[in-house]
């Protein structure tokens, strides 16, 4: 059997393409290393694609055996592994287009490359490697794991911030190796006991792939480090990164299902408050890339939620339909989420490049530099906002489906109430994620400048750049419009996805002829340009504009409890005060609850200081003592008191 | 082919009828005789033949078109005068018709932020706010009234509503009020907004429109004309679902179009606008409505 007839073995030699594209490329002086690491990760990117898309209809297993190491890819795999293609192929495209300005951090270095190949190359794995309950393949899988997070971890220490860049990157390691660890201890326990999981297993799981995902308690590292990563590989690392993360809960569900019905309550729980907190966190963060984490967190809760649904349709409420739609939402939605979370990643990287900063505050009137990218940054946002006609609409309707399909199927009203709740909880994160991304949009392309920025001499819009961009938004689009393209079969499933493109359909086609109504009438009666009326205020400005803090900030006051803002006010002393400086922060409570604990295990530890004397002889000392006791427990242990009588 | 003209006539028609309709209730309670039930329509071919300005900032230039295209397109999906939508949707329209109703107010927000203006940046900041709490009220009354019918779509929904006879009757009467205050929110009326202020304080729509003119004024103004006329065929489709195969349903259905401006004009003459505050607490409270309608419908299914 040759080598292009299983797809395992061809995916892992592309991963080692990618890993040794990214060291070939290092070797390259700074203007062809951009290229040739494009070629390499385009090639594999696209050739993933291709072949999952190719066999995506064979619905079979693959299997492929390397030594002691086993792989396989059933239909799951193989749609992350188009998935983690097309990102890698978009983040090809744009890291090429990087032209060598000085902000280009990245260009210079080499060490940055290398990393984000091993990277690539390490998702590909993570997703080959057959997970059957066994210490074997655990050990495979952890060891894909750790190459993701320590090469994660290598490209946050290339960031090309100014400040604190060590800090972020280091709790970045440590919060990663705090979920390796839940997921090594679940995984031990699982492959110990039989092969259905234990109870404490699950747990230890879903805490590790939480951790990783953002949900609740444990999303207060993503924005330090979402903001760090350098420009192409944050659109990698909180685009499809957090995709792994999904495909290991579903794995350990469709592993074990044993615990499916209780876990089904627990998700729902959890990615209820991940999507609501993440949203409004979302909304309470000022510069541009804390934003984008806020928005990962809140679709990564919708996306917990809907495995939470699949659970409790598959498992507990036998409603098979329900289960299909909330595992295609789920699906869908992942793809759709890298898709349109590395755009806006890579478009913001772009911008920083171009004026030095994220900070929404200081935004404004961008529109007059970018042709292309104001288009396809606001179908970014209408697609993360999830509004028709594009694909993010696509997902959150298939949840929407899988929750009316849910209550109607099992007849009791506990599911009634928990599930009208919950849709109350999407539709509300649904309006809050609109808020969220006008005020992203709006705060950056619309209006006028509200700060003098230093700004690059050459616009960042190079053809290749505009190309990446408008790919994804035009892929987006078609997305949106033709989700058939995720259909496998005929039948229910098959109909409401067309339901959703003559949906599309009619958006398009309405807004066309009102354009087209307008556009005649303009014609005949004319248009023309004039200044802001201002409402009778003369000397308009750009200091009367609203900023990105002030538009949210009647939402904020009334949550001020949860997100607690702290405005420093100068005292005004002079009657006429010539220059007033005011300003806020946004405190992150969860982030200081962690560094509290933090310290007071510091300063638990610190008591122990005294053991670090630097003295060899204090050393052998404590060696010496802890063998007198542990022979002396030995002697006196009941066992072994028993085979010296 | 009946049911789509009729539909798109009365659609042009009975929105201006009912703010006229509403500005002549207003009219009466001071003591006026107020403008013709078809001032708004004159309004609208005057703006429709007038040139546009545009905001030397604005960029997108369209939000006006996008608005009322989002708006047409969700009045495409619920039943109107016939009785029956244009669109007969199998799988969840209702879903469909909030987020078109969404895109609409995606839009509308920002063509009022892209002329920088403070005024639109605040009647941005207020709607936004205030479309999150409405929208826990829309989806629980939505799921609620599915629930009931186990339907998924509008047709189910009224259908059950129908054959639930008296029970059926109370459901659509709770649920109406929801949406009677939903009405109010989407369309500007007191008492969340007022349509006549100029007024800083009390400006939301109407701080969103001011750097508008000509024909997309005209499209952003039916829109929220549409919105109200949208949100009162479904609170007559659900009141009037025992008779919607009836011979006369579109001369109910008109009436029944007349005697909700009545109302609103009460509730415009009698109310005062309330403080933003207040606001909140008002959808919220109709968000409370829409929990009593969910206990209604779990009890009448034991």
């Amino acid at each position: 059997m040759s080598i292009f007839d299983n797809p395992v073995p061809q995916i892992l030699v592309l991963s080692l393409v990618l890993a040794s594209g990214g060291i070939v490329s290092a070797f390259f002086n700074s203007r062809l290393r951009g290229k040739i690491f494009a070629v390499f990760t385009g090639f594999a990117g696209l050739y993933s694609t291709g072949l999952m898309l190719v066999g995506v209809r064979n619905q079979e297993l693959s299997e492929y055996t390397l030594g002691m190491m086993n792989f396989s890819l059933d239909i799951v795999g193989k749609f992350f592994i188009a998935a983690v293609g097309l990102g890698l192929f978009f983040c090809a495209m744009y890291n090429a287009s990087l032209t060598g300005s000085s902000r280009a951090f990245e260009q210079k270095n080499r060490f940055y490359y290398a990393s984000l190949g091993i990277f690539g190359a390490s998702m590909l794995q993570v997703l080959l490697v057959k997970i059957d309950g066994t210490l074997n393949s655990a050990l495979l899988f952890m060891s894909a794991w750790e190459l993701m997070s320590l090469f994660s971890f290598l490209l946050i220490v290339c960031s090309d911030e100014t400040q604190g860049v060590s800090r972020k990157a280091l709790t970045y390691l440590l919060v990663m190796h705090v979920s390796a660890a839940f997921l090594m201890t679940g995984f031990i326990s699982i492959s110990s006991s039989s092969f259905g999981g234990s109870l404490y297993g699950f747990w230890a799981l879903l805490i590790g792939f939480g951790i990783k995902l953002g949900l609740f308690p444990s999303h207060f590292y993503m924005a330090d480090s979402y903001e760090a990563a350098p420009g192409a590989s944050a659109g990698l690392i909180s685009g499809v990164m957090i995709n792994m993360a999904i495909y290991g809960i579903l794995r350990t569900f469709l592993v074990c299902v044993q615990y499916a019905g209780t876990f089904g309550y627990i998700l729902l729980l959890l990615g209820v408050v991940s999507a609501v907190w993440g949203v409004l966190w979302a909304l309470s963060e000022n510069r541009a890339k804390r934003v984008l984490a806020g928005s990962s967190m809140e679709n990564m809760g919708l996306v917990i939620i809907g495995v939470g649904v699949f659970c409790l349709g598959a498992y507990v409420y036998n409603a098979a339909f329900a289960a299909m739609l909330a595992l295609a939402g789920v699906l869908i939605h992942s793809l759709n989420h890298s898709l349109f979370k590395s755009q806006l990643f890579y478009s913001t990287d772009l911008l920083r490049n171009w004026s030095g900063t994220t900070d929404l505050d200081k935004f404004g009137g961008q529109w007059r530099f970018f042709s292309s990218l104001k288009r396809s940054m606001l179908l970014g946002s209408l697609a993360i906002s999830s509004l028709p006609p594009l694909n993010g609409f696509i997902g959150k309707f298939l949840l929407y489906a899988a929750f009316f399909e849910l209550m109607f199927t099992a007849d009791s009203f506990k599911v009634a109430l928990i599930c009208v709740f919950c849709l109350t909880v999407l539709g509300t994160v649904g309006a809050l994620s609109l808020f969220v991304f006008v005020k992203f949009y709006s705060m950056i392309f619309l209006g006028m400048e509200r700060a003098k920025l230093a700004y690059q001499k050459k616009s960042p819009e190079n053809k290749l750049n505009i190309l990446a961009l408008s790919t994804m938004s035009l892929l987006s689009l078609t997305l949106g419009v033709a989700p058939l393209l995720f259909a496998f079969s005929r039948g229910k499933f098959t109909e409401i996805l067309y339901e959703l493109t003559l949906n599309a359909v009619l958006i398009i086609g309405i807004s066309l002829l009102v354009w087209a109504f307008r556009h005649i009438l303009t014609a005949m009666n004319g248009s023309k340009r004039g200044l802001t009326w201002g409402c009778g205020y003369t000397g308009l400005n750009s200091r009367m504009e609203y900023t990105a803090d002030s538009l949210s900030l009647s939402l904020m006051r009334l949550l001020d409890k949860i997100f607690p803002r702290k405005e420093n006010n100068e005292n005004i002393d002079e009657l006429y005060p010539a220059d007033i400086v005011r300003t806020y922060e946004v405190r992150n409570p969860i982030k200081e609850g962690v560094d509290f604990l933090c310290t007071k295990f510091n300063n638990l530890l610190g008591k122990l200081q005294f053991l670090q004397s630097g003295l060899m002889q204090s050393y052998l000392w404590i060696s010496v003592l802890f063998l007198v006791l542990a022979i002396i427990y030995t002697i006196f242990s009941s066992s072994s008191a028993e085979a010296l009588k | 082919m009946k049911v789509i003209i009729i539909n798109i006539i009365f659609l042009f028609m009975l929105p201006c009828l009912m703010c006229g309709i509403i500005k002549k209730v207003k009219a009466f309670f001071a003591r006026r005789k107020g403008p013709s039930i078809w001032q708004y329509s004159f309004d609208l071919a005057k703006l429709l033949r007038k040139g546009e300005i545009l905001s030397s900032f604005a960029c997108i230039r369209n939000g006006g078109v996008l608005a009322l295209a989002g708006v047409l397109a969700a009045s495409m999906l619920i039943p109107q005068v016939s009785g029956r939508s244009i669109l007969n949707f199998a799988y969840f329209d209702y879903i469909l018709f909030i987020y078109m109703l969404s895109f609409s107010r995606f839009f509308t927000v920002i063509a009022a932020l892209e002329s920088g203006c403070s005024f639109e940046g605040m009647g941005s900041s207020r709607e936004l706010v205030f479309s999150v709490t409405g929208e826990i009220a829309l989806m629980l009354t939505v799921a609620s009234l599915a629930f009931y019918g186990k339907a998924a779509n509008f047709n189910g929904i009224f259908d059950a509503v129908a054959s639930g006879g008296v029970e059926g009757l109370l459901i659509a009467l709770i649920a109406s009020f929801v949406l009677f205050v939903l009405m109010l929110l989407e369309g500007s009326r007191m008492p969340i907004d007022d349509p006549e202020t100029h007024l800083e304080l009390t400006m939301i729509h109407e701080a969103m429109v001011l750097d508008q003119s000509g024909p997309q004024l005209a499209f952003m103004s039916f829109s929220g004309m549409v919105k109200i006329y949208l949100f009162a065929s479904f609170i007559l489709s659900l009141v009037l679902a025992q008779c919607r195969s009836c011979k006369w349903y579109e001369v109910y259905f008109v009436l029944g179009i007349i005697v909700i401006s009545v109302i609103v004009g009460l509730v415009e003459s009698l109310q005062a606008r309330l403080r933003m505050v207040h606001v909140h607490q008002y959808i919220l409270f109709s968000a409370a409505m829409s929990l009593i309608l969910l206990l209604s419908v779990i009890i009448f299914k034991v």
